[in-house]
């Protein structure tokens, strides 16, 4: 009750402080709308972006027939208005052009994709096999790019599956059934490697056939990659200062008062770091209802997914700040910590420009960053349309993140009121 | 009448064992229904003592019991029958008086009814019932002194512990917390004051504890103290600079026949005499004769200034 009577009355004041609202609420919107509009953007949904289908390139080192199935999947008919897909044998040249722009991205489908898929490795090993280039300069292609593939490998693996617990169990059934039935086995091992697999490879592709297609294309536009990323970067900005006050309540006074009352340093604690969780977590959901009502923005289809992910950042970065002033010498300190670390996550963590199309190294790093996670979470929701298991991967981490976190700041602060 | 408050033997010491030892071995007690001050200047370990007793800061040594629990092994009980005033404003500025008291209240366990009763009742305790929903930040010096005041005796504690409370303010709003600390008390709730201003300690104390360098160096009643200095009177120079050094002076007057003591620093020399009026053109001659004008002139008759000089050697205001 103590907790809850501190959090509420952090969140007050907050909300009353005029200044912060600018920070909290005004500026993402503003910086969202000038920046989207920037990149070509639009405000309205129903006046959709003009979109070319986007160049891609394909290196084929497969011989087998999964590798051409890939292929023929990516320059179906039924992707035609989404890539302009280009064949060439060489990965080196492939790479140049996107490097010069003549292209967006290139696919590497290496010369273990067949046997990889056949054999039924996991969906997660099949992806990391395609080998993928992305145009540096490209800010929100390569992730369409990426969704695709993503797509058709999910097709090529649930096929697998199925193919290996049909001919496992008619192998097991043989001495039964008949020499007869286990030739059988072995006939249906090489049809069903195809005939099944191209069934479920278009079960596939229908997530991205062309009627939802129309409705998906719509919804790209540069809003949907910025104004997360605008939202996530003020959000930072306001949970960093907003855990600072615990530091300002240490020099102004009352939080002296507050543990000469029989009140433990425990749930001050708490009730202070909940104060700034709450406030962002305000702040998040009234940032997505207005950018969802002024840019016409859809924050994807799994509200459960879009929930979890606020939750998860809005804790994630309340930590980060808990921590930050836990350890800083003062509440000055804290500020100069607190605003160092928001820009360099924000820069690492892909807030300006996508961390898919940071060099390798950099793209490994940028995932220290909690802002990677979080823009990676949202970006699966707004721009990819994926669900609430998609995005599970970045709530983890997160949620991981902020135990850790927050733990370590609690042991601090703890330190720091027990003189 | 049974001790509330009984301290014993109470220490503090910063980052031991090479830091800055603030309190050193405090003892004393204080009567149910009492005004205590500790009087002492900027520094003597005033405000470390009742952080101590309010459970804020862990002791190095000794203990102190209150209301009969320990502040060492049960702060959460001594909590609940303390009521603090802190020697800042530890208020929340930004939201409405009424707001803060029933954030504090709750801080203090009160709810419903029981907290709306007891913020009308505090309310109009500081005076301020009509400037209830007004925020805190919009309230002159001594009305967020009034509010301070106030959040201490939300919960009805059986013991005050008020830290220098008039600092800082003008003399209305001191004559107010006066009065204020005066009326709480003469309802039964026992006060332990801390200030450095002399003339509040003998207005308002039962008994006075007078500190210096963290340790009480006397305690008792005005009358007992005033008797350790016997009956000197007390003449405050305030002298023009010269440049000769103010040692000279202040040796020259120690020397003069019925002169007790003087000491001093810079502008301020002070002299304890048996009879002011009749030392009193015997000082004029010297400090004129050292080529020094005199700019202000004070006589008094022994009081708690008196009792700090003999026993520190200092005035109180140094």
């Amino acid at each position: 009750m103590k907790i809850w009577t501190i959090a509420w009355k952090d969140t007050l004041i907050r909300f009353r402080d005029r200044n912060a609202l600018i920070l909290m609420l005004l500026a993402p919107l503003v910086l969202s709308a000038i920046i989207g509009s920037a990149f070509g953007g639009f405000i309205s949904g129903s006046d959709p972006v003009p979109f070319d289908a986007i160049p891609v390139l394909v290196v084929n080192q497969d011989d087998g027939e999964q590798g051409a199935q890939f292929l023929e999947i990516l320059t179906s008919d039924d992707l035609a208005e989404l890539l302009t897909v280009t064949e060439m044998a060489d990965l080196a040249s492939a790479r140049e052009q996107v490097q010069l722009g003549e292209a967006r991205a290139a696919i590497l489908i290496p010369d273990t994709f067949s046997s990889s898929v056949e054999g039924g490795v996991d969906v997660e090993t099949a992806v990391s096999q395609i080998q993928f280039y992305a145009d540096p300069g490209a800010t929100l292609t390569p992730n369409i790019v990426r969704g695709v593939v993503t797509q058709i490998v999910n097709g090529f693996n649930t096929a697998a599956i199925s193919v290996d617990l049909t001919v496992n169990q008619l192998t097991e059934q043989a001495p039964i059934l008949g020499p007869e039935m286990a030739n059988l086995g072995t006939a249906l091992n090489s049809e069903l490697g195809s005939t099944i697999g191209q069934n479920q490879l278009s079960l596939s592709l229908n997530d991205v056939s062309v009627g939802e297609e129309e409705e998906s294309l719509g919804d790209i536009s540069p809003f949907a990659f910025f104004a997360p990323s605008m939202g996530i970067l003020f959000l930072m900005f306001s949970m960093v200062d907003g855990t600072r006050s615990i530091l300002d309540e240490q020099k102004g006074g009352t939080l002296d008062r507050l543990v000469s009352t029989p009140t433990s340093s425990l749930e001050i604690l708490l009730g202070k770091i909940g104060g700034v969780f709450l406030t962002g977590a305000l702040q998040f959901v009234v940032f997505v209802i207005a950018s969802s009502l002024l840019f016409s923005l859809s924050w994807g289809s799994s509200p459960l997914g879009l929930a979890l992910m606020v939750l998860a950042v809005v804790l994630a970065f309340t930590s980060l700040g808990a921590f930050i002033a836990a350890f800083a010498k003062d509440a000055n300190q804290a500020n100069i910590i607190g605003s160092v670390v928001t820009l360099v996550f924000a820069a690492l963590g892909g807030n300006f420009v996508p961390a898919q199309n940071f060099p390798p190294f950099l793209e490994q790093l940028s995932k220290i960053s909690i802002n990677r996670w979080a823009l990676d979470g949202f970006s699966d929701l707004t721009l990819l349309g994926l669900g609430l298991n998609d995005v599970l991967l970045e709530v983890g981490v997160l949620l991981g993140l902020s135990v850790v976190l927050i733990g370590l700041a609690l042991w601090q602060f703890q330190r720091r009121i027990a003189r | 009448m049974s001790p509330i408050v009984e301290v014993n033997e109470l220490r503090k010491q910063y980052n031991p064992p090479e830091g800055v030892t603030a309190v050193q071995g405090v003892s004393f007690a204080i009567k149910q229904g009492e005004i205590f001050s500790l009087l002492g200047p900027n520094g003597a370990g005033k405000s470390t003592t009742i952080s101590m007793l309010s459970c804020l800061l862990a002791p190095t040594g000794g203990d102190a019991t209150i209301d009969g629990h320990s502040i060492s092994q049960e702060p959460k009980q001594v909590k609940q029958v303390i009521g603090v005033v802190p020697q800042e404003i530890a208020l929340y500025g930004s939201i409405s008086a009424k707001e803060n008291l029933e954030f504090w209240g709750k801080m203090y366990g009160l709810s419903g009814e029981k907290l709306k009763e007891r913020v009308t009742a505090v309310l109009d305790i500081a005076g301020l019932t009509d400037r209830a929903n007004d925020k805190v930040d919009t309230f002159s010096g001594g009305m967020k002194r009034r509010i301070n005041i106030a959040v201490g005796l939300l919960h009805n504690p059986k013991v005050l512990f008020m830290d220098e409370p008039t600092v800082g303010i003008d003399p209305q709003s001191r004559r107010r917390i006066l009065d204020t600390v005066k009326e709480l008390n003469a309802q039964g709730l026992t006060v332990l004051y801390t200030t450095h201003y002399m003339e509040e300690a003998e207005e308002l104390s039962d008994r006075i504890g007078i500190i210096d360098h963290g340790k009480l160096i006397a305690v008792g009643t005005q009358a007992e103290l005033t008797e350790l200095v016997g009956q000197f009177d007390t003449v405050q120079l305030e002298v023009g600079e010269t440049t000769e050094a103010n040692g000279t002076l202040v040796t020259d007057l120690a020397a003069l026949d019925g002169v007790h003591q003087a000491d001093g620093e810079g502008e301020h020399v002070v002299v304890q005499a048996e009879d002011a009026n009749l030392v009193l053109p015997r000082i004029l001659q010297t400090v004129t004769e050292h080529g020094r004008s005199i700019r202000r002139m004070e006589i008094q008759e022994p009081n708690l200034e008196a009792v700090f000089l003999h026993l520190t050697g200092r005035a109180l205001r140094d």
